[in-house]
C-alpha cells in the first residue's frame, strides 16, 4: 500500500505545511509559548490547507467502519507520542464534517496530558474530570467546536483527584450517557503501557483504532500492548508518521 | 529487503558515510608522516657467465639468467647476520652492529630499504623492461648520505664475498691435487727404488743382466718379477703426470674464475649521492585507499546491524501478521516551527485540514 505521502506527491500536492503566517493569537490558550500555532477555531487560517489529508483520515474511518452507526471508538497506541490526539482530532473532525446531521463527541481521557482545550480555544474547565468527581452535568462539559456538530469533552482542570476516576463507574456511566446523547464517540485514551486505565477504558467501548508511530514504536512493544485489549475490538491499525528517507528518483526506479 | 536496506541507508547515511570519508582522512596524515620523502641510489650491474672459459657456477643453469642468479645470491645474503654486519661496517652504521638490538634494526633497515631488481626503468621512457645482464640495487635512506654509503657498502661487500669464495674454492682444489701429486711423487719414488734395488740385487747374484738375453725376447718376458716392478714404474709416474696436470688445470681455473669475476661483474653505473629526495607516493596512496575499502566494509557492516536490529514498525510490510492498515498518515514537515510546538502544530494543522472542506462558520476566511 502506497502511503499518502507517495499519493500526495504524485498528484502533485504539497506534504508540508507552512505555517510561518501563523501570528495570530490562540484565544483561550494557557500556554502562551503556544501563540504562534493557531489553534483549531474559527479563526483558524485556511493557508493551512494540506489537500489530501482530509482524504486520508476519510480512508481511515471507513475502513475501521466508524461513523456509519451509533458507537464509541477509542483511538489508542503502546506509548506516548504516537499521535492518538492528532489522529482522534483529524478523524472526529473529517466524520463531523462528512456526516453533518451525525453528532461527534471527541473525549479527552489522558488526564496527563490535556491538550484539547488549547487546541480547540476553548475553557479547560468543566471538563471530563468535573463530571466523574464532581457530577458535573455532562452537557456542561461538552463544548461546541467550530463545527456545529462536532463537540469535545476537555480532560477538566481538577487540581485535586483522589483515587482513579477513569476505573469509577461514573466513567463507565458517563460513556453511556455520551452513548446516548451522540452518535459518534471518539475517546482519545492514554498510551496502554504507560496507563493501565486504558485497557480498562477501550472495555467501555466498541472499537479501537490503534496508532503506531512509523520508526518509533517497536514491534514486539506494540503486540505486548495489543495483548491487553479484546481482539475483537480493534479495527486496525493507523500508521503514523510515515516518511521515507529515499530520495524520490530512487524510489520511482527501484519501485518501493 | 532491498526496501528497508534503502530506506535504513538514506536514514542514517551521514553515519554510513562517515567510516569512508573519516578513515582516509585520519590515515592520510598519518600515511604522509609514516613515510617521509626518501633519498634514493641506484646502482647498475652488468653481469653475465664468463662462458668463454668454461666457467660454469652451481647456481647457473640454461634457464636462470645471470641476473637472476646473481641478484637471488645477493638477496640469500643479504638476508644472512655476517654479510648485513659486513655492509654495515663499511658505512656510519658500524655500531649498530655490535648489539643483537642493533642487529635487529640493520636487518629491518636493510629489508626496507634494499630493492634488487632484474629489471631497470629507463629515464627517458620512463618504462620497465625485462633484464637479462643489468642487475639494478636500489637502496632508499633517510639520508642523501646514507643511502649511497648503503648502496655502496653492499656492492663492494659483494664483489669482495664473491671474490673470496672463488678463492677459498680455488685454494681448496689446489690443496687436494697438491696432496694428490705429492702421493703419486711418492708412490713414483717408491716404485722406481724398488726397480733399482731389484736390479743391483740380480747384479750382485751374478745374474746376467735380462737385457743382454739373445733373441727378440724382452728382459721383462724373462723376468716376470722385473717386469712387474717395471710396470709398477710406468703406473706411479702416469699418476704423477695426471696429479700435475690436475694441479696445474686448477690453479688456470682459479685464476680465470678470478679473471672472470671481473667481467661477470661490472659496475656500469656507479652509485652517487642523490641530491632530491623522492616522495613515496606508492606507498602512501594505498593506505588511504586501504581505509576507504576498510570504512566501506565498516559501512556495510553497520548498516547490516541497524537493519537486522530495527524492530520498529516502519510500513505496511512491519506490520504484524493478522493486523489490518486503516492508513498512513505522511510525516508532516512542519517549516519554522520551534520544535517543542511541532507536535501541537502538527495536531492543529491536522485538525484544520480535515475540517477545511467545510467553509469556516462566521464567514472566516
Amino acid at each position: 500500500m502506497a502511503t499518502m505521502t507517495d499519493e500526495l506527491n504524485s498528484l502533485g500536492m504539497p506534504t508540508s505545511v507552512e505555517l510561518g503566517r501563523m501570528n495570530g493569537t490562540a484565544s483561550g490558550g494557557r500556554d502562551s509559548s503556544l501563540q504562534t500555532v493557531h489553534a483549531l477555531s474559527t479563526d483558524a487560517p485556511r493557508e493551512w490547507t494540506f489537500a489530501g489529508v482530509e482524504e486520508l483520515f476519510r480512508t481511515i474511518y471507513t475502513r475501521a467502519g466508524t461513523g456509519f452507526s451509533r458507537e464509541v471508538v477509542a483511538v489508542c497506541s503502546a506509548i506516548d507520542g504516537e499521535g492518538k490526539t492528532t489522529m482522534a482530532v483529524g478523524l472526529a473532525i473529517a466524520v463531523a464534517q462528512d456526516f453533518p446531521s451525525r453528532r461527534v463527541l471527541l473525549v479527552e481521557t489522558d488526564l496527563e496530558r490535556p491538550v484539547l482545550a488549547d487546541d480547540f480555544a476553548t475553557e479547560p474547565a468543566p471538563g471530563l474530570l468535573d463530571c466523574l468527581v464532581d457530577d458535573t452535568p455532562l452537557q456542561d462539559a461538552c463544548r461546541p467546536t467550530f463545527l456545529e456538530n462536532l463537540h469535545i469533552v476537555p480532560a477538566g482542570q481538577l487540581t485535586h483527584v483522589s483515587g482513579r476516576p477513569l476505573r469509577s463507574s461514573q466513567m463507565a456511566a458517563a460513556v453511556d450517557r455520551m452513548r446516548q446523547m451522540y452518535d459518534l464517540v471518539i475517546l482519545d485514551v492514554p498510551s496502554i503501557l504507560s496507563n493501565s486505565d486504558a485497557a480498562l477504558l477501550t472495555d467501555l467501548v466498541d472499537g479501537v483504532i490503534w496508532v503506531v508511530r512509523a520508526g518509533v514504536t517497536a514491534a514486539p512493544l506494540v503486540t505486548r500492548a495489543l495483548e491487553q485489549i479484546e481482539e475483537i475490538k480493534l479495527r486496525g491499525l493507523v500508521l503514523n508518521s510515515t516518511q521515507s528517507a529515499a530520495p524520490n528518483w530512487l524510489r520511482r526506479l527501484i519501485g518501493i | 529487503m532491498i526496501t528497508k536496506i534503502v530506506e535504513a541507508f538514506f536514514r542514517h547515511k551521514f553515519l554510513l558515510l562517515l567510516p569512508p570519508l573519516l578513515m582516509p582522512a585520519i590515515v592520510t596524515p598519518v600515511a604522509i608522516m609514516a613515510n617521509p620523502p626518501v633519498y634514493e641510489t641506484s646502482v647498475g650491474v652488468w653481469v653475465g657467465r664468463p662462458a668463454y672459459l668454461g666457467f660454469k657456477d652451481d647456481n647457473t643453469s640454461a634457464w636462470v639468467t645471470g641476473v637472476q642468479s646473481q641478484s637471488g645470491r645477493l638477496a640469500e645474503l643479504l638476508r644472512t647476520r655476517a654479510f648485513v654486519d659486513d655492509v654495515a661496517k663499511r658505512t656510519s652504521l658500524a655500531p649498530l652492529a655490535s648489539s643483537a638490538a642493533g642487529e635487529a634494526r640493520l636487518n629491518d633497515l636493510i629489508s626496507r630499504s634494499v630493492v634488487i631488481g632484474a629489471t631497470s626503468t629507463g629515464p627517458a621512457t620512463g618504462a620497465a623492461t625485462a633484464a637479462e645482464h643489468l642487475l639494478v640495487i636500489r637502496v632508499q635512506g633517510s639520508t642523501a648520505q646514507l643511502s649511497y654509503e648503503l648502496c655502496k657498502a653492499i656492492v663492494d661487500a659483494y664483489q669482495e664475498k664473491t671474490a673470496a669464495d672463488q678463492s677459498d674454492d680455488a685454494s681448496i682444489a689446489e690443496d687436494f691435487y697438491q696432496s694428490q701429486l705429492q702421493d703419486s711423487q711418492q708412490k713414483l719414488t717408491k716404485a722406481s727404488q724398488d726397480l733399482r734395488r731389484y736390479i743391483a740385487a740380480q747384479q750382485a747374484a751374478g745374474i746376467d743382466s735380462p737385457t743382454d738375453a739373445p733373441g727378440s725376447l724382452t728382459a721383462a718376458m724373462l723376468d716376470p718379477r722385473l717386469g712387474a716392478l717395471q710396470d709398477n714404474v710406468q703406473t706411479a709416474q702416469y699418476a704423477f703426470k695426471n696429479a700435475q696436470t690436475a694441479l696445474q688445470q686448477s690453479q688456470q681455473s682459479a685464476l680465470m674464475a678470478a679473471q672472470g669475476q671481473q667481467y661477470s661483474f661490472q659496475v656500469l653505473d656507479p652509485p652517487q649521492v642523490p641530491t632530491i629526495a623522492t616522495p613515496q607516493t606508492k606507498k602512501i596512496i594505498v593506505y588511504p585507499i586501504a581505509a576507504v575499502v576498510g570504512g566501506l566494509i565498516l559501512s556495510t557492516v553497520l548498516l547490516v546491524l541497524i537493519v537486522a536490529s530495527d524492530r520498529s514498525i516502519r510500513s505496511e510490510a512491519d506490520v504484524m501478521a493478522g493486523m489490518r492498515l486503516l492508513g498512513a498518515v505522511p510525516h508532516l514537515r512542519l517549516k519554522r516551527v520551534p520544535k517543542n510546538l511541532r507536535p501541537v502544530a502538527t495536531r492543529r494543522a491536522i485538525g484544520a485540514v480535515a475540517g477545511a472542506a467545510l467553509p469556516a462558520p462566521g464567514g472566516a476566511k
